[in-house]
């Protein structure tokens, strides 16, 4: 079985097979240029991703490794039908994947599955922070989020009142 | 010293912390988290308000694929959260929000009269007009009347036919504390008028980006009333601007170097008749600027050679240029002796015709890094008929 390995920022190595690696759009290029520019068509792969740390990676390859088997959706992939929720969005495992985490680790996670360009890990992080924030008041999101309001003396009102003519129209 | 410290890491924490609190990028931001677990968990409270900016570009484009537009609610939401997620989406929205009709301006203009005394109802700081029909002209300038005192980056489209340019003097008078200014223009539209115009002072403006367009060649008369629009800006602002964007014409004003004491950034952006010339290399070699941005971008297909003369303009510049963004026919390679050394220069983009193969090409630029010591990132796009497309290699060095 054909191996690459992949390194966090932080210096970790995961091994990982090509195959399962190549789900990852940006992942599949890296691979791809390697091959073109390397003389011995056995030796393996090394791939630095510089802005994704090893806890974030480790999580990445883990959803990877249990949707090896999903079709690959294409990047633009247009889900107006809806179809694509249904597949990628709702499993039960997905679920429980993203359960334990907080915010701040699933915005790493978008940042992640964007720069690695894993398509369907994006759609659920990106829709899991969105039902965070759709329909609740400004506190309810500083709460999720684990946020403070740093704004000053009547700021916080001037921003409500700058938004009220957008908001009554 | 027995005390002194010679690893950043053996710092105690709270000192890392008001370190790392200082960075303004995002980018340095996620290079602290990703450095190490310790770095992570130092500033790891603070990861939700800091990579909201990362983030809600993300979001947006996602959201964008399934319904075509992010919910302006949940904007509005974002702004009231924490001052960080405010600026990220104040950002955003000056992106995306144009105004273009005046039905439009004139809702806008209504609906702003209802706030209070002291609110800006700009929700941000930047604004973007297109205009392209003389009535819509007056609402956009209404509105700048009422509110430009909010204003910081205007960017103005005007495609209106015989536009004079005092109607821009009168719109910036209204935005004293305006940073960047970004006029679009048809020059054969606009009436400059024999006098040079007037513009009024704006203390805090150093960016100003003057994109012109021209659709037939620039015969005589034309070209001096491109040159005079151009000059009006230089002449009331040159001497506080550290970056601007202009036709090739700017170089073909007289003692043009002395106008701008102060450039640090200069893209020169070519249009359909208006190309830089052998003179015009000459001129930005004589010029006493200490530029570290320097783009050259051309229309249709490169003109610049790969002469003695443009390799003299890049050394004029080889002490302070961090970035250069270039588009000339590469028909040779580039003898290493011909360059000085260049200490600070990191990103370097070279926009060539398709002709040479790409291993040639490497070969080619390939003296360019030698001289380059710092260089990180060398991105060769190869343009082709008709010019509008590209293919661009990276080279991480």
């Amino acid at each position: 079985m054909a191996l690459v390995r992949v390194i966090s920022s932080d210096g970790a190595a995961f091994l990982v097979s090509q195959r399962l690696a190549k789900r990852s759009g940006k992942l599949k290029t890296e691979i791809e240029t390697f091959r073109k520019s390397s003389d011995n068509s056995e030796a393996q792969p090394e791939i630095r991703i510089v802005t994704i740390r090893a806890e974030i990676l480790r999580l990445v390859l883990q959803w990877l490794q249990q949707h090896q088997n999903d079709p690959v959706l294409p990047a633009n992939q247009n889900e107006q039908d809806g179809r694509g929720d249904a597949e990628m969005g709702q499993s039960q495992w997905d679920r429980d994947f993203l359960a334990p985490m907080d915010l701040g680790i699933v915005m790493e996670l978008i940042l992640a599955a964007n720069h690695l360009e894993v398509k369907g890990l994006l759609d659920i992080t990106c829709k899991l922070v969105e039902s965070k924030i759709t329909g609740r008041t400004v506190d309810e999101i500083r709460t999720a989020f684990k946020l403070k309001s740093d704004f000053k003396g009547n700021e916080e009102e001037q921003t409500r009142l700058e938004n009220r003519w957008c908001v009554e129209n | 010293m027995a005390d002194s410290i010679e690893n950043i890491c053996d710092l105690p924490p709270e000192l890392l912390e008001e370190i790392f609190s200082k960075l303004e990028d995002v980018t340095d931001f996620q290079s602290v988290i990703n450095t190490c677990p310790l770095w992570h968990d130092i500033m790891e409270y603070r990861k939700t308000a800091r990579l909201f900016g990362k983030v809600l570009p993300i979001l947006m484009k996602v959201k964008d694929q399934k319904t075509l537009h992010y919910p302006i609610k949940n904007m509005l939401l974002f702004r009231q959260v924490c001052k960080e997620w405010k600026l990220e989406t104040d950002r955003q929205l000056a992106l995306h929000h144009h105004f273009k009709r005046t039905e439009t301006i004139q809702r806008f203009l209504t609906h702003a009269s209802t706030l209070p005394e002291g609110i800006n109802p700009i929700l941000g700081n930047s604004v973007t007009f297109e205009i392209d029909a003389q009535r819509d002209f007056e609402p956009c300038l209404e509105l700048i009347r009422r509110h430009g005192t909010y204003i910081k980056t205007i960017f103005l489209s005007f495609l209106i036919r015989n536009f004079p340019l005092n109607e821009l003097q009168s719109a910036l008078k209204f935005m004293p504390n305006l940073e960047w200014l970004i006029v679009k223009v048809h020059v054969e539209n606009w009436i400059v008028g024999d006098q040079a115009p007037v513009l009024p002072p704006l203390p805090l403006l150093t960016k100003v980006s003057l994109l012109t367009e021209d659709s037939y060649p620039q015969a005589g008369p034309n070209n001096n009333q491109l040159e005079r629009f151009i000059n009006s800006f230089v002449i009331e602002y040159g001497a506080q601007l550290q970056s601007l964007t202009c036709s090739p014409v700017l170089l073909r004003i007289e003692s043009i170097s002395n106008l701008l004491p102060n450039l640090t950034s200069l893209e020169i952006k070519e249009s359909p008749y208006i190309s830089v010339t052998e003179d015009d290399l000459h001129t930005l070699s004589q010029a006493d600027w200490a530029l570290e941005f320097l783009t050259i971008l051309c229309h249709g297909a490169p003109t610049i050679e790969c002469s003695t003369g443009l390799m003299t303009m890049l050394n004029s510049f080889s002490k302070t240029l961090v970035s250069l963004d270039l588009s000339f026919k590469l028909e040779r390679s580039i003898n290493p002796s011909e360059l000085n050394v260049f200490p600070c220069l990191k990103n370097v983009t070279l926009r060539i015709p398709v002709s040479p193969l790409p291993e040639e090409m490497k070969d080619r630029v390939n003296s360019l890094s030698v001289r380059c010591p710092n260089l990180k990132i060398l991105r060769i796009a190869t343009l082709y008929y008709p010019w509008t497309y590209y293919t661009i290699v990276e080279y991480k060095l």
